[in-house]
């Protein structure tokens, strides 16, 4: 497999924000007092994320996009390799994030946005932004039990949007809110790309990666199967998809002959 | 440990007040709760003791009101506090914070309600008998307390996630301490296994409200100071335990 000429892009690359190296993650899984079954979700994923970039990553259910964005944000520590953070601040775009459903949700901004490790003054001051960002007007200083899934998911999506963390970890398998809003997220977000905020996407879909992103990284199975340009990592994915789906047709043709 | 609750200390006071504003608008009769809880439980109490056993040291309401309401406060927050890391997974999983301030939110939600409780039982001892000037060193005992119940909460906390089996060990420590720390009876000076009795901090705990809420006596600070002392230590050590393992408890809260 002809793997992309990796880093292309070195020469106009912005300062280091994260680096991942060779990094792993080993689940254990506890069957019994005695049994311990280990489960690696991450082998072997090393990548730079640098200011400015867009970086998508891509891969099947389960190939461990998750638990990579979670090493990103800090959550949880490689059990291998290393994930150095050089002094950034770095939000999920978590949707939700302790939202309390008995306050209201002007109320729910705050906490949200001190739990993200913003100030308070930081977040009064982005406070009508957000609010509007939501489209939640009449409904703000109402409890956000009285919320639809989609409102709520709008309103998680505004706090982290209008906060500025310096790098956005988005990890869109989770989907935000109706049809509207997700064009109006989605636009949002191209905009942000374009205004040089750092974003870490994960999708199943590569049309996303394609339309949103410069660099992209693909996962399968807890390994970095390629990483580089966003065009040449989706070109191979792609065609691996097509590949498969040949292999899966011709099995089944097997069986029925 | 401290540059970590400072830096959250905004998350911690919003999030206690989502907290007891969610416990108030959660039943009918909202904050009545509060002071209903100790009153059923005294009732209870009362029942058993004076009508069953017939037993009870004089003015028995007073002596069991104070009782109820100080080791409730300790035994709500090491129970809640217990689970309160693993009922924080779904946040923990989303974001990187320091989970210290997990048990520490739910100890400011007891301690918040603690206090209301102890101001209208103070002013019920005060309707009942004039005030003692002995009522000053509340606050010290109180605040010898609070030391105390936080170190013991946080073992809980920072150990349950990893041993889910802990809670349940939990659950019958505390009752054997309920038992064990006089909230329904009275072991004074002199008696046999009083020393014993008394290795409990908790029994020093009622023990010291009583002198000073009820008989006029001033509190034994060298217990005071050394249970404080203990409950520091314990926060000291357990906060380092909890920073180490603060990237360990997303992977294992359940």
């Amino acid at each position: 497999m002809n793997k992309p000429e990796q880093y292309t892009t070195d020469h106009n690359r912005g300062e280091l924000f994260i680096s991942v190296r060779n990094a792993a993650v080993v689940y254990n899984q506890k069957r019994s007092i005695f049994k311990l079954r280990k489960f690696e979700a991450l082998k072997d994923v090393s990548l730079d994320i640098h200011a400015g970039e867009s970086v998508g990553v891509i891969g099947r259910n389960g190939a461990g996009k998750s638990t990579f964005l979670r090493l990103l944000a800090g959550i949880i520590k490689p059990d291998r390799g290393t994930v150095i953070n050089t002094g950034v601040k770095v939000s999920l775009l978590a949707l939700q994030v302790g939202f309390a459903p008995e306050l209201s949700g002007r109320d729910n901004i705050m906490l949200s946005g001190m739990l993200l490790g913003f100030s308070k003054d930081a977040i009064l001051e982005n406070m009508d932004a957000i609010i509007e960002f939501s489209g939640l007007q009449s409904h703000i200083d109402v409890a956000v039990r009285t919320y639809s899934t989609g409102m709520s998911a709008r309103l998680g999506f505004s706090i982290a949007h209008q906060l500025h963390p310096d790098v956005l970890l988005i990890d869109e398998t989770l989907g935000v809110g109706d049809k509207a809003f997700q064009i109006k997220s989605s636009k949002a977000m191209k905009e942000k790309i374009k205004s040089n905020q750092t974003v870490v996407l994960v999708s199943h879909n590569a049309q996303t990666i394609a339309e949103l992103c410069d660099r992209a990284i693909w996962i399968e199975d807890g390994v970095a199967f390629a990483k580089g340009l966003v065009d040449e990592v989706l070109w191979l994915y792609n065609n691996a998809a097509k590949l498969e789906a040949t292999r899966k047709m011709g099995k089944n043709r097997d069986i029925q002959k | 440990m401290i540059k970590d609750l400072y830096n959250y200390r905004g998350y911690i006071f919003y999030s206690t007040r989502a907290k007891l504003i969610t416990e108030v608008i959660q039943n009918h009769l909202g904050f009545l709760w509060w002071l209903l809880d100790p009153l059923l439980k005294m009732a209870v109490y009362y029942g058993v003791f004076v009508y069953l056993l017939h037993r009870g040291t004089e003015d028995f309401v007073s002596f069991l009101i104070v009782g109820i309401v100080a080791f409730t406060w300790f035994s709500t927050s090491v129970m809640q506090g217990a689970s309160s890391i693993n009922e924080a997974r779904g946040l923990m999983q989303q974001i990187h914070f320091p989970k210290i301030i997990v048990p520490t939110i739910t100890f400011s939600v007891k301690s918040f309600r603690f206090v209301i409780v102890t101001i209208v039982v103070m002013v019920f001892l005060s309707i009942k008998n004039e005030p003692f000037v002995t009522w000053f060193a509340v606050p010290a005992v109180v605040l010898s307390q609070a030391m105390f119940t936080y170190g013991v909460l946080l073992i809980g906390s920072a150990v349950v996630p990893l041993v889910p089996d802990v809670a349940i060990i939990i659950q019958y420590v505390l009752q054997a301490m309920m038992f064990g720390s006089g909230v329904f009876f009275r072991i004074q000076p002199g008696q046999a296994n009083y020393d014993i009795f008394m290795l409990n901090p908790m029994a020093k705990i009622l023990e010291q409200y009583r002198e000073v809420l009820l008989y006029n006596r001033w509190p034994n600070w060298n217990s005071l100071v050394i249970i404080a002392l203990l409950g520091v230590f314990l926060s000291v050590v357990m906060s380092y335990v909890i920073k180490k393992l603060d990237h360990c408890y997303p992977r294992v809260a359940r």
